[in-house]
């Protein structure tokens, strides 16, 4: 009955509706404890009075709400920017070994060493008939820091939908330059082996010139550069993937007695069925390993979301422990305000007067708190965002949504109710010592 | 302005004894009577008990033994939540050092009890402590903060406050102690006629002249015992030594 | 790229276990496995459920010399069961229905979390671990009824496989 009511609703409605239920304990509480009373002006007087302390508070907690609302979404936006990043990168054909190695090298363009698909192997896969484009991916190079890449101008064109400026390469010492490469048409480079991190530079003496641009991906493709495979294998001094009589056209087909070997080959069949029965063949032929880039980072980010549940844990132990820590400050600062709360209870203030001031007091200071950090946590966020994409080229962006909210809602509720503590603890303050101190 | 209230009950004190935490005997009363309607000045040397006495009669502190009854109800026999009602029902209370919320207003502190009153009674209080401040003499009542105002008129703001909710009872400590003459005479012709004429009861702790003679009666406090009664209306049984 | 790396690291752990299974003698097989002609099917299980959607997986694997085309399944416990294949599309991975699904001579399919499954939908029963159910398997050559063992909610793979020998 609720089910189907529940399931029908919209996933806003639900989402709404869960951080409602959440705030409903601070709702009920606040509403049985201030019913008939009017404390507002003394609150406001509180605040004014005690600026520095509640400034103070409500920084502590702004501050651990921004920290953990910020980290919380940030592994969303991860989680959504790396799929992004495979999303182009159908099925991966490597040499047998650590999927997630080659998914790193091939779609993340993370530096390691994969042994190579051998040019048999890859003439098998390049003419399977469910097969509408396969394009090797020869790693190893760099620029400057920015991973040089063989491939085909069929993969470049399956990459970014077509170029943004110039052309295609059409011989072997031109190339194309990812959105984030800071070259334009015209640049000329020369590569050098590695990641060019290792100090000593080991340059190829070749260059290229740049001849056309891609448009962003939001992936660390972006800031990759691209070359014809051939030249890949040319400037290391291996065949070039053609017979003697090639005439210098570049890419397939490719002989494979010529092939020096890929480390990573794309496949891309029409449908995903294909996809899947490629999959199943290459992965029973013992030379090979196929996976699918998308299905290794579901996997992930599984694990990802037992990491984030130990983060939201983490995040709200955190919380809580700020909270405890202000509400401790709390019940000090009450023995503070103790001769002006003995001063209410002899003019015939009641108890719960008393109590619903203190109380007050707290959760204006938690609420405001979480409000502001709720603020500052969009900006942690963006911040924290940039500084991912800019350190991993994998496009982030990150929103503070719903699962953050009911955190911090959930964390106001359960704070709120907890300092009922002090708040009981204050009203039950004896009258005569505070009046008289 | 009149706010619906109970008749004003007589005081009754018999056999009251109330110690310190630490055992000291701070209080010893045998008899107090006190009629309604009846203005009380309360006298003695500093430390004598004075202010415990009104605080007792108050309830504020609880009584060791003896009775302490307005009327029917018995204080000492009462919890705390029911004498801290008797005090929001049918005390106003004065206090020695005004104590007031330095960070609220005139007007908020003269109305205070508005803010834990019953809501329909709220307009009224508030109505009626704007109307005291301006009957005892206090401009721009919302000044942001009280504490720029003189000691005098934050003594008067202390009384409009405790006469806001129209008690039965006021109690007052030293209402006049820091107020010029002038002011201070306005302030005992307002209280005392308001015990007269509104029939309420008045008790004052007080070493003014002019208070102890526009009383009805003055009692004078010596180590936490009456050591006189000046009383007109005494209780015949009453066995103060005058 | 530190927290691929991390959970790289993290995973390594589950890859062993994959690893184990590949190499994985079936000795102890009985109603786990179902023979149609030269295809092999073992090892199938669904996760515990409450009913609704239940994903179901197994191992298929084609002895034969020709392909044989895995067209779908059903169930008596289901309204309907598809045949279906995970794909991530914007960030969200999803399950979208396959029409059909080649398997070359010689190959093996796996039919995993996060790949290819069984998706019953409109399950009446609530699926308890150790219960067992029926599902019949369509190839384009015939049909196999074979029981399919419910694991714990939360696994990724049969309990036959792996770490427990
Ligand atoms: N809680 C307490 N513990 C111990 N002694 C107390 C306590 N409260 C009051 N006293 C003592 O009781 C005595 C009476 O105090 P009280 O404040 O009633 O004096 P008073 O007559 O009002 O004096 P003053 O004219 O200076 O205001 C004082 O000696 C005071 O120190
Ligand atoms: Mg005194």
């Amino acid at each position: 009955m609720f089910e189907t009511f529940w399931f029908a609703l919209p996933i806003w409605m639900q989402d709404l509706l869960v951080f409602l239920a959440l705030l409903a304990p601070l709702f009920i509480a606040g509403l049985i404890c201030l019913r008939g009373y009017r404390i507002t002006p003394l609150l406001v007087g509180l605040l004014r009075r005690h600026r520095m302390i509640s400034l103070t508070f409500m920084a502590l907690i702004a501050t651990s709400v921004a920290i953990s609302a910020s980290l919380i979404a940030q592994e969303r936006g991860l989680r959504a920017g790396t799929a992004r990043a495979a999303e182009k990168f159908d099925l991966v054909v490597a040499a047998p070994g650590s999927e997630i190695t080659a998914m790193l090298a091939a779609v993340y363009l993370q530096p390691s060493a994969l042994a190579l698909v051998d040019g048999d192997t890859y003439i098998k896969i390049a003419t399977h008939e469910l097969v509408s484009l396969a394009a090797p991916l020869a790693f190893g190079d760099s620029w400057n820091g920015a991973p040089v890449v063989g491939t085909t101008d069929a993969f470049i064109e399956h990459l970014g939908d077509g170029l943004s400026t110039g052309r295609m390469f059409a011989t072997i010492d031109e190339a194309i330059a990812g959105a984030a490469v800071d070259l334009s048409i015209g640049d000329k480079i020369a590569p050098v082996h590695g990641d060019g991190s290792a100090g000593a530079v080991d340059e190829h003496g070749f260059e290229y010139e740049i001849v056309g641009t891609l448009p962003a991906t939001g992936s660390p493709w972006d800031k990759a550069i691209l070359v014809p495979v051939e030249s890949v294998w040319d400037v290391h001094n291996l065949p070039n993937g053609h017979g003697s009589d090639w005439d210098g056209t570049l890419g397939a087909p490719f002989a494979p007695e010529h092939f020096p070997g890929t480390p990573a080959v794309l496949v891309r069949a029409e449908a995903l069925w294909a996809n899947y029965a490629l999959q199943s063949e290459f992965n029973t032929d013992p030379n090979t390993m196929a996976f699918f880039p998308g299905s290794v980072l579901a996997q992930l980010h599984a694990l990802m979301g037992d990491i984030r549940q130990l983060m939201s844990v983490l995040a709200v132990t955190t919380q809580v422990l700020v909270a405890i820590a202000v509400l401790s400050g709390l019940a000090m600062l009450s023995k503070l305000l103790s001769r002006r709360l003995a001063l209410l209870r002899a003019l015939g203030a009641p108890r719960r007067f008393i109590l619903a001031l203190n109380w007050g007091f707290a959760t204006v200071l938690i609420v405001i708190g979480a409000g502001i950090g709720l603020v500052l946590g969009i900006g942690a966020t963006a911040i924290l965002s940039a500084m991912i994409t800019q350190r991993t080229n994998v496009l982030v962006t990150a929103h503070l949504g719903w699962p953050e909210l009911h955190i911090v809602a959930g964390f106001v509720s359960f704070v709120a109710i907890l300092s009922f503590i002090p708040a009981y603890a204050a009203s039950r303050r004896p009258i005569t010592e505070d009046l008289r101190t | 302005m009149k706010l619906p209230s109970v008749p004003v009950p007589d005081l009754y004190v018999k056999d009251l004894t109330l110690r310190s935490p630490e055992g000291r005997c701070l209080l010893s009363i045998d008899h107090l009577h006190v009629a309604a309607g009846e203005s009380l000045a309360i006298k003695g040397p500093s430390g004598a008990g004075k202010s415990t006495l009104l605080f007792a009669i108050a309830g504020i502190i609880p009584v060791s033994s003896g009775t302490l009854a307005w009327g029917d109800a018995d204080l000492a026999q009462m919890s705390d939540n029911a004498r801290t009602q008797f005090r929001r029902d049918s005390l106003g209370i004065i206090f020695q050092d005004h104590l007031l919320f330095e960070e609220l207003s005139a007007a908020q502190n003269s109305s205070l009890a508005a803010l834990y009153n019953r809501p329909h009674t709220r307009t009224n209080i508030a109505a009626r402590a704007r109307q005291l401040l301006h009957d005892l003499g206090i401009k721009d009542h919302d000044r942001p903060y009280v504490d720029s105002y003189s000691g005098g008129e934050r003594q008067r703001i202390a009384v409009a406050r405790a006469l806001a909710a129209d008690p039965q009872v006021i109690l007052a400590d030293e209402p006049t102690a820091s107020l010029d003459r002038e002011t201070a005479d306005r302030l005992i012709a307002d209280l005392t006629r308001r015990a007269k004429h509104d029939g309420r009861t008045l008790i004052c702790v007080s070493h003014d002249q002019a208070l102890l003679a526009a009383a009805d009666r003055v009692i004078t406090i010596q180590e936490g015992c009456i050591s006189a009664d000046t009383g007109r209306h005494r209780d015949t049984r009453g066995d103060n030594d005058v | 790229m530190r927290i691929a790396y991390l959970a790289a690291f993290l995973l390594s752990t589950t890859a062993v276990y994959a690893d184990d299974h590949k190499h994985e003698e079936h000795a102890e097989q009985g109603s786990h496995l179902a023979e149609l002609g030269e295809v092999h099917l073992l090892h199938a299980w669904a996760p515990a459920s409450e009913g609704g959607d239940v994903l179901v997986f197994m191992e298929i694997e084609n002895e034969g010399h020709e392909t044989v085309t895995l067209l779908g399944a059903h169930a008596h416990i289901a309204a309907k069961v598809e045949l279906v294949g995970f794909e991530l599309k914007d960030g969200h991975g999803h399950y979208e229905p396959l029409p059909k699904l080649p398997i070359a001579a010689g190959a093996h399919m796996t039919l995993a979390p996060n790949g290819v499954a069984f998706q019953l939908s409109g399950v009446s029963e609530h699926l308890h671990q150790g219960d067992e159910f029926a599902l019949h398997i369509e190839f384009a050559a015939g049909e196999i009824e074979m029981m399919v063992q419910v694991e714990a909610a939360g696994a990724t793979q049969h309990s036959h496989a792996g770490h427990n020998h």
